[in-house]
């Protein structure tokens, strides 16, 4: 098993920086832990590396690829019995308010911003949402209809840090589908049930010392009881 | 009757050529008994509707066409590129790298960062063929 991070890790497993393994012909079952999988970033080069040395790997490039465009992830997520909540795809406040009304939630669909979300409860608010996530218009926005409370977990191996058993399940169940090692989850809660609204990486700066020790207790873990991960 | 979705943007109607061409695609589907109809990134929920799509805006895995390619596969419609086609086709790295593990024959290529850039800069193996990584 190969493990392959640009964090750093307290795992008494050698850790083999990206530059390295995308130097190299290593062979094996490669574990990318990266703090970034977006596409085009050195996390996805890693899987991509993996993937044409014909190495399993997660997460695979599709999979960062999906799971970092939110309506696709939304689809995915929805198609693999995962709670999620009506969305749309658009530039247009007026196809948002006619659809979903107010309030929404709205996240953006595009390469340059990778963190958070903005809530709209009126019309000026969504407007002010849809130009800044939409870059002034150029790109779409996905959007949801707000009827809970907004929730943010970390994800390590698809185990969230919370004490909430939906949001618990949601984890896991992502993590099936999509195999991010490292990422955060945006959950409304609507009734005292969870929806998966949004996935988002997660800076190595906002990864304090108990969270790496969490994900090196994870990879000790698999590393014990093999690749038993499905690719 | 079959219906097909041609995925647009505005862009793609500013060159008169380019729209001539978009119109040939849907006369020649519309005489083969094939609904035609130009799909804009605001009708993206409407991709349901139709049995295939067919992307003529620029494909790249950042680009609303991705997200139009890969809701269409994923709903089990036929699709031109497909979402796997894009996702190599975009990306000179990838294909490099598929290129050499199937010995498709190809011009020496290196891959340089930008903490590289200056010292490469400074070789004098010039003249070579120079393009960003996205494109």
């Amino acid at each position: 098993m190969l493990v392959v991070s640009n964090i750093d890790l307290t795992s008494g497993l050698r850790i083999i920086k990206p530059s390295e393994f995308l130097d190299s012909s290593d062979k094996g079952f490669v574990i990318n832990v990266n703090s970034d999988y977006r596409y085009l970033k050195v996390g996805y080069y890693v899987s991509l590396h993996a993937e044409i040395l014909g190495n399993k790997v997660i997460p695979s490039s599709e999979d960062i690829i999906d799971s970092s465009r939110t309506p696709i992830m939304l689809l995915r997520a929805e198609r693999a019995g995962i709670a999620t909540l009506p969305f749309i795809v658009t530039d247009s406040v007026k196809k948002i308010i006619s659809e979903l009304g107010l309030p929404v939630v709205v996240f953006a669909v595009n390469p340059f911003i990778s963190d958070g979300y903005e809530t709209a409860k009126n019309k000026s608010a969504l407007y002010r949402a849809v130009k800044s996530l939409g870059m002034n218009y150029k790109f779409d926005v996905c959007a949801m209809p707000l009827k809970g409370e907004m929730v943010t977990v970390k994800s390590f191996f698809g185990k969230a840090q919370t004490e909430d058993k939906e949001i618990e399940a949601i984890s896991s169940k992502v993590f099936d589908l999509f195999k991010i090692p490292i990422c955060k989850l945006h959950i409304q809660r609507v009734d005292g049930k969870a929806y998966l609204n949004g996935l988002q990486p997660i800076k190595e700066k906002q990864m304090p010392k108990q969270d790496l020790e969490l994900i090196s207790n994870e990879i000790t873990l698999i590393s014990q009881q093999g690749e038993h991960l499905s690719v | 009757m079959s219906r097909i979705a041609c995925f647009v943007e505005k862009y793609n109607f500013s060159d008169p050529r380019e729209e001539a061409a978009l119109q040939n695609f849907k006369h020649a589907a519309e005489e083969s008994g094939t609904e035609f109809s130009f799909l804009f990134r605001e009708d993206i929920a409407d991709i349901p509707k139709y049995n295939a799509v067919f992307i003529r805006a620029t494909t790249d895995p950042l680009f609303t066409a991705y997200i139009v390619s890969k809701t269409a596969w994923e709903l089990g419609l036929k699709v031109i590129d497909d979402p796997e086609s894009i996702q190599i086709c975009a990306n000179k790295v990838h294909q490099y790298e598929l290129f050499e593990k199937y010995d498709v024959p190809r011009i020496p290529t290196m891959f340089i960062d930008r903490d590289e850039l200056h010292h490469k800069k400074n070789q004098p193996n010039l003249p070579e063929t120079w393009q960003t990584r996205r494109h």
